[in-house]
């Protein structure tokens, strides 16, 4: 092997290998890595550990993977359950299965179509969830698009420049063949500059256009444009500023 | 410090900015993560800013950002040193120093190499201390040496110095904020130096 090729750290069945610089990591089966990583592609399929840092081009996770370092990458991809322990940054993160996020997560795209947990901040530009979210602390986005899943996602705050919350209809079947809940949001305060929300429970909403739709249960609403309201919408106190 | 705070609701309005500009600019660091207040008031939780700073800030913000990119703007804001190297010569045209300042720059070195961020910043702490007529040269190179010490003992962490004179006799501390202090009543403050706001103002002109 020359000097300036990087080597591939390849874990079929089940191995630890030290941290280091690499090519590509790629873990089949079950596999750790004992150290901070800097790597192209970081591929676990199977059952994968970082007890370090990961830096990389790209992230993936198919089956099961915890990180226990800093994470900075270009593609995140969580297929599976994925936890990571310390903060989280990349271009893009595309959460599938379930992944729980302990520090912050940034990115430039967020696209959840599983359930994300994040006891943190959570960053984007933009932010797309057809699925669930916990969301500890403030979710920020220049957009933030929500189509709301079967059951209650959270989030402490939610801030940025056009937010909208949809239920998706067709889903009624499904959840009460489940005996679901009815899909809600609820958070402390959401402020933007377009706001539109269905389904959302709210401590205050401020914004600069502000639309409630079906299902909206509002504390204050705070606006300096256009409040539109659905007839069952819920408000509790509405200040145009 | 106890800082005249702003609401967030006032800052919007007096800097006629939107919550998805405030947003943003969070997100990219130009204005840091500390500088948001969280205090339980009778209308729920809000969020609070150091009145002064942010406005400054945000005024600055909003003059450059249709020049500079967000991402280089968030670099000039961030406490730490930038790389790239300027020669002596561009270091004049950009007006960071006038050219006697660098001259006896060049003379105590003894070369006219590159500066790197590092020199210039103290180059450029030490041209403007000069320029303000407060000092004279023994006194501002005494400061230097004492900028240089502590820069080395506390890296970039010690933000400002602080130039006394007592009974005519000058002297000269560097300090990490917060912290508070008092003088003997004879002694005079001539200057105190914000390191940070100093590193960007040179960030600006290095731009």
């Amino acid at each position: 092997m020359s000097d300036n090729k990087k080597a591939n750290v390849i874990i079929n069945g089940n191995g630890t290998s030290p941290g280091g610089d690499y090519n590509n990591v790629k873990i089949n089966g079950s596999g750790k890595i004992d150290g901070d990583v800097t790597c192209v592609d970081f591929v676990i399929h199977g059952s994968g550990k970082a007890m370090g840092s990961v830096a990389s081009t790209l992230l993936h996770v198919n089956g099961s993977g915890h990180v226990l370092g800093v994470v900075k990458t270009g593609e995140l991809k969580a297929r599976g359950s994925a936890t990571f322990n310390e903060a989280v940054s990349c271009e893009s993160a595309s959460i599938s299965g379930a992944s729980t996020f302990l520090k912050n997560l940034d990115a430039k795209k967020i696209r959840v179509s599983g359930s994300i947990k994040v006891d943190a901040d959570c960053s984007a530009d933009s932010f797309f969830s057809t699925g669930l979210f916990q969301i500890g602390g403030l979710l920020s986005a220049d957009t933030v698009d929500i189509r709301l899943g079967l059951v209650k996602s959270t989030a402490k705050e939610i801030g940025g420049e056009k937010i909208t919350i949809r239920t998706t209809p067709g889903r009624a079947k499904v959840r009460s063949f489940f005996g679901a809940d009815k899909p809600l949001l609820e958070t402390d305060a959401i402020e933007g500059n377009e706001i539109s929300l269905e389904s959302t429970r709210a401590k205050v909403v401020r914004g600069h256009n502000v639309s409630l739709g079906s299902g909206c249960d509002i504390d204050v609403v705070e606006y300096t444009g256009v409040l539109k309201k659905a007839s069952d919408a819920n408000v509790g106190e509405e200040k145009k500023v | 410090m106890n800082e005249e705070l702003i609401s967030k609701k006032e800052l919007l309005e007096k800097t006629s900015i939107s919550y998805g500009q405030l947003y943003r600019w969070k997100r990219k660091g130009l204005i840091p993560e500390d500088w948001f207040i969280r205090k339980s008031t009778y209308t729920g939780q809000e969020t609070f800013f150091p009145r002064s700073q942010v406005l400054s800030r945000i005024d600055r913000i909003k003059n450059m950002k249709d020049d500079v990119s967000l991402d280089d703007l968030a670099d000039v804001f961030a406490p730490k040193q930038s790389t790239g190297k300027q020669t002596p010569d561009s270091i004049v045209e950009r007006g960071i120093v006038s050219a006697d300042v660098m001259a006896l720059f060049i003379e105590a070195r003894g070369d006219d190499k590159d500066l790197e961020f590092g020199e210039m910043l103290s180059l450029y702490i030490f041209g403007t201390v000069l320029s303000s007529g407060d000092v004279n040269l023994s006194e501002a190179k005494q400061m230097l040496d004492v900028y240089h010490t502590s820069a080395i003992k506390h890296g970039d962490t010690a933000s400002e110095m602080y130039l006394t004179r007592k009974l005519g006799t000058f002297s000269c501390f560097a300090l990490s904020p917060p912290v508070k202090i008092c003088f003997d009543k004879d002694t005079k403050l001539v200057r105190r130096i914000d390191i940070n706001a100093a590193m960007e103002e040179l960030k600006l002109k290095i731009v």
